[in-house]
Parts: C-alpha cells; sequence; structure tokens
C-alpha cells in the first residue's frame, strides 16, 4: 500500500469515526428530551368520598415563614394513606408554580409509615433531594414543614426519619441533617421561633 | 526533509512551506530545547544549594526537619515530619508507598498526585516522590496532609515555613511557645532535630515571685474557631451561575476576614480549614472539641434570599448519652441556652448595622456534635457572585465581629463554668 493510500484510509476511518459520533450524540440528545417531556410523577391514589380538614404547615420563603393552612382533601381510611395523602397534598403546593416555597416538580413523596411508638418515616424519591436548592435556610424551610405538617395532624408522632430514595442519606441537599431524627417536640419549637421572628 | 518532501508529494499536502524556512523552525526549535535545558540544570544547582528548613510548632513540641527541592518545588520526608508527634512507620512496596500515623493510614504512589488517608481521597500540590523508601511529599500540601493526619487545628504558613498545630497556632487558647530558637546554621542541621520540648509552662513571661506558690495558670484567652464549612470533594451550595465560585471558596475568604475583624478587636480567632480541603463533620467536631473554644462559627453562604442568617442547633432525638458520657450526634445539647443566647446577641449586633437577619434553628451536623457553644452564619444574596465580593463580605465581617465581642461576656462565663 503507497503512503497516499495510507493517508486516504486514516482520514476515510476518521469521517467515519466522526459520523457516528455525530449519529450518537444525536441519538442521546433524542432520548434526553424524550425523557424531559414524560411526566414522571405519581399518578393520585384515587379517593372517593367526603372531604376532611387537614392541617398543612406551608413554607413562605420570601417572609421566611411557616404558615398553619387548613384544606379540605379526601382521605382513605387508614392512618398510614391518610398521612400519605396529606404530605403528598403539601408537597403539592411546593411543585405548583407559582409556589411560596418552589421545588423541582419532579420530587415525590413516596411512602410515609406510622409505627405505633410515635416514630414516623417519609419516604423521598431521589431528585427531591438532588433537585433541592442548596442552603439552610432552603432546607430548613422544607424539612421542618414536612414533618410539622405529620405531627399537626397526627399528634401521637413523636419523631420522624426522612429517608431519600428508601435510603439514609447524610444531608437533604448539603446543610440540613438527616442521618438523625428530628424530634416533634425540637421542630415544633422551631417552628414556633421562625413565626415568631415575623 | 525526506518526511516533509514524502507528504508533500503523496497527499498535495495543503500547507507548502520553502523547505528553508522548515529548516530554521528546526534549529530555532532545538535552540530553544537546548537554553531552557541549560537555565533549568543551573536554577536546579542553585536551589539544591539553598538548604531549606520546616520549623514545626505544636503544643509541648517544638521542632525542625529538612526540605529539599524537587522538581522546582519544596518537599518534605514525611515520616521525618512525623516522627516526634507520635508512632509513624512507612513502608515501600515496589512503586507504592503505606503510611501508618497513630493508626491512621495513607496511601501514596511513586509519581502520583492522588494519594489516600484512611480510604479517603486526597490531592497533592504535586507527585509524591519515593527516594530509597523515604516517601516525600510537596510542603506545599502540609495543611492538607496534617490536617487528615491530626485531629487538631493546623496552620501551615508557606512564606515563614512554619507549621502550627494546635494550641501552638498563634492566637490559639494557650500559646506553649514563648521563645523560639532562631533555625541553626543550614550545615549542622540533621533531617530531624527536637529543640527541647517544654513539658512545663513557660515563664517568661511570668515576672518574678519571692514565696514558693506554684506559678498561676496561663490566664483564659477568649478564643473563636471560625468554620468555613465544605470544602475539598464538597464544594457546598453552587451559586446561581457557573461564574460564580463555589460556597467552600466564598466562606473560605469570609472566614479569614472575620478572623481579621476578631483580632483586631483582641480576640484569638482560628480558622478550621485554611485551605481547600475535605473535612467530615465528625473530624470537624473532633477539631472543636479538643480546643474548648469559647464560640464555634460555622460559616455558609447561599443564594437563597437577602439576609444574615444566625442559626442554632435542633439537637436530634436523644440518642445514648448515659450519665457522663453524651451521645456523639447530641453534644450540644448542654451548651444550647448559651448558644441561643450568643445567636440573640449577635443578631442584635448585625440588625443594628442595618443587615436583614434571621435567626433560626436547623439541624445542622456541625453544630450539633460541637459540646461548646456553636452558631452556623449564613451570607446569603440571589447574586451568587455579589457573595464573594470584598465590598459585600467586609461589612458583615466586621459587624459579626462587633455582635460576638457583645456576646463575650457570657460566653466567658458559660466557658468558665463547663471548664472551671
Amino acid at each position: 500500500m503507497t503512503t497516499r493510500r495510507l493517508i486516504f484510509l486514516v482520514v476515510f476511518l476518521l469521517l467515519i469515526a466522526g459520523a457516528l459520533g455525530v449519529y450518537g450524540w444525536h441519538l442521546k440528545s433524542r432520548a434526553d428530551e424524550l425523557a424531559r417531556g414524560a411526566d414522571s410523577r405519581p399518578v393520585p391514589v384515587p379517593v372517593a368520598g367526603p372531604t376532611e380538614p387537614v392541617t398543612l404547615v406551608v413554607a413562605f420563603d420570601d417572609d421566611v415563614a411557616l404558615r398553619r393552612q387548613s384544606v379540605s382533601l379526601p382521605l382513605p381510611p387508614d392512618q398510614q394513606s391518610r398521612a400519605l395523602e396529606i404530605e403528598r397534598a403539601l408537597l403539592a403546593l411546593y411543585t405548583a408554580r407559582p409556589s411560596s416555597h418552589p421545588l423541582a416538580e419532579v420530587s415525590q413523596i413516596l411512602d410515609v409509615f406510622l409505627t405505633p411508638d410515635g416514630t414516623a418515616v417519609i419516604n423521598t424519591n431521589a431528585a427531591f433531594a438532588d433537585a433541592h436548592r442548596s442552603g439552610v435556610l432552603g432546607e430548613n424551610l422544607t424539612t421542618l414543614s414536612l414533618v410539622e405538617t405529620l405531627s399537626a395532624n397526627f399528634p401521637t408522632v413523636r419523631r420522624v426519619k426522612i429517608l431519600v430514595d428508601d435510603k439514609e442519606r447524610d444531608t437533604l441537599a448539603g446543610h440540613v441533617d438527616l442521618k438523625h431524627f428530628f424530634e416533634v417536640e425540637r421542630t415544633h419549637e422551631a417552628a414556633q421561633e421562625l413565626s415568631a421572628a415575623r | 526533509m525526506t518526511w516533509y518532501n514524502t507528504i508533500r508529494r503523496a497527499g498535495k499536502w495543503p500547507l507548502r512551506f520553502p523547505a528553508a524556512f522548515v529548516k530554521a523552525l528546526i534549529v530555532l526549535g532545538v535552540a530553544l530545547m537546548l537554553g531552557s535545558a541549560t537555565w533549568i540544570m543551573s536554577w536546579s544547582v542553585r536551589a539544591a544549594d539553598d538548604l531549606q528548613i520546616l520549623t514545626i510548632s505544636a503544643p509541648n513540641l517544638n521542632y525542625r526537619v529538612e526540605l529539599v527541592t524537587r522538581d522546582q518545588r519544596a518537599y518534605v520526608g514525611l515520616v521525618e515530619l512525623l516522627e516526634p508527634l507520635g508512632q509513624v512507620r512507612g513502608v515501600a512496596k515496589g512503586k507504592h508507598w503505606q503510611l501508618v500515623f497513630q493508626g491512621v493510614q495513607g496511601d501514596f504512589k511513586q509519581g502520583k498526585a492522588d494519594a489516600k488517608i484512611d480510604g479517603r481521597k486526597i490531592k497533592l500540590d504535586a507527585r509524591f516522590l519515593l527516594e530509597n523508601g523515604r516517601g516525600l511529599v510537596p510542603a506545599s500540601s502540609l495543611f492538607t496532609l496534617l490536617s487528615q493526619l491530626q485531629a487538631m487545628p493546623v496552620s501551615y504558613q508557606e512564606n515563614a515555613r512554619q507549621v502550627f498545630l494546635g494550641s501552638a497556632i498563634p492566637g490559639a487558647l494557650a500559646p506553649a511557645h514563648t521563645q523560639v530558637p532562631p533555625p541553626a546554621p543550614a550545615a549542622v542541621v540533621a533531617p530531624v532535630t527536637v529543640i527541647a520540648p517544654p513539658v512545663t509552662p513557660p515563664v517568661a513571661a511570668t515576672p518574678p515571685t519571692t514565696n514558693s506558690e506554684p506559678a498561676s495558670p496561663a490566664p483564659h484567652r477568649f478564643t473563636v474557631i471560625i468554620d468555613a464549612s465544605h470544602g475539598g470533594s464538597d464544594p457546598g451550595a453552587s451559586l446561581a451561575d457557573k461564574e460564580a465560585p463555589a460556597e467552600k471558596h466564598v466562606v473560605l475568604e469570609f472566614a479569614r476576614r472575620l478572623r481579621s475583624e476578631l483580632q483586631a478587636r483582641g480576640m484569638a480567632a482560628i480558622i478550621l480549614r485554611d485551605g481547600d480541603i475535605a473535612l467530615t463533620s465528625d473530624q470537624r467536631a473532633v477539631m472543636v472539641n479538643t480546643s474548648h473554644p469559647d464560640l464555634y462559627l460555622a460559616l455558609h453562604a447561599s443564594n437563597f434570599g437577602t439576609s444574615v442568617n444566625v442559626i442554632t442547633a435542633i439537637p436530634p432525638a436523644s440518642e445514648d448519652s448515659r450519665g457522663a458520657f453524651v451521645s456523639w450526634s447530641d453534644a450540644q445539647e448542654k451548651s444550647l441556652p448559651a448558644s441561643r443566647d450568643a445567636a440573640r446577641t449577635i443578631a442584635t449586633a448585625l440588625s443594628s448595622q442595618k443587615f436583614p437577619v434571621h435567626i433560626f434553628s436547623a439541624a445542622l451536623a456541625a453544630l450539633n456534635q460541637a459540646s461548646v457553644p456553636a452558631i452556623a452564619i449564613e451570607i446569603s444574596s440571589p447574586d451568587g457572585r455579589e457573595l464573594a465580593l470584598a465590598a459585600f463580605q467586609q461589612p458583615i465581617a466586621s459587624a459579626l465581629a462587633k455582635g460576638v465581642a457583645a456576646a463575650r461576656p457570657a460566653l466567658e462565663s458559660h466557658t468558665a463554668e463547663a471548664h472551671p
């Protein structure tokens, strides 16, 4: 093979490699676009029947406050499903736009577990933490809001653990500690402190 | 010029330079290479002649080690450096070098800047060198290394070639040394020289007494430990846009400004992370709880809102505290009232300077694990780049230092009660 042919061959192979790279990039972009377009939010559990009043402790970024709001929701009979529906109603306020405390639209509460000894576990999806804005104030409002809403509707809850995608995580988004249980007595004081500072 | 002509003939190369021009280019390149090599060699010889000494000041211990120049950088033998501080062993296995220092294990590799301390990855400023079984690390990486190996604050002053450890840091709780002998002439310095470790408190500063009463202990000095949060592989919050620096850089600058402001008001201030290294919350707590400062200040920055946030702990649900043994995670419990009092005083001082202030409690591991009064300060602005500006940080640091000065009497009383 002459040097000239060798050069042509190398250039030809490089062109093919380049074209394949461009095609691969195009396929990836298309897959990402489709994934973005898909609505991955959970389908709400169909609940029929009369609505019941519940209390949501809602975070407000503008004036850094937690405020209690009474809303009416149709709720299933068993306690755990009720807790899940209430937490999801709270999160819906944050994933809607505009919101007083915007969180990523892909954020979800996957499960809420209540145990007879007063322990509650809130299990969120990974995006809830991954897409959360990083900062002590923002993370604190989110966690206090979730814990306070649960304790406001289930007075027997004494301590709350927040899991992310079934697993324990060190922090929500780099600051607020999720390794330990939130003691409701303490979070209640912290929420009152925020309200009193207004 | 065979290769050049071959390519020209084969592929009709688009750039047709005259052969004379290419020849001149090659001659110029060779001349440049020869010149650079000569300059580098002469520089290396000069640098080798200039023997450098590193002074290490640790509590009750002061010693010097020899620095060597490699790759135009100052290097230090790690075993020689650590030997006076505790049991240390360095073992070479092929290109790998394993260090064991007081139960902490380090893994280094010849020619690589990446290393591991107790499984955690660290990056040295330059490659690790292994010479006849002796592990050499760049002196500029000493802060990173010693912070990981030693459970105490570290300060490395590169220009002065001095390392301070724990309470030996200038301005720390109890100065361990009043006199540091000047470095001996290079020719007589052994690789490791331990300079008379003072076991008893220095008496030079004490006026002579005529009675036989024992010398009273050194007076307590009000000390603040400033923790620039995050660091190393943990950048903290990304502040709005790509051009804004990461939170870890913003808080380090802010910590340095605050240190100056506190020192200007007569308070001792130590920065826990005075460099870009990763520290776990446990490591931070060990450093704070063994130093017994009067106040621990953890600094944060965010683009959430426009305020200065003064934060105290929310200790978690009580775990395994039994009698005198306090659970690591709620060590803050006993100091929480003092932390809250100090937070209110600091918030008042900030408000009086017209800064919008929010005071609240949050579950922060660093605060929960501190056994001394502990407060987190979060500076925030929607413009991430503004957070890094001196014009933004300096007034807050000044007002914050005023607040700490106002809280000082109450904090000193708390320290006196907690550590009589």
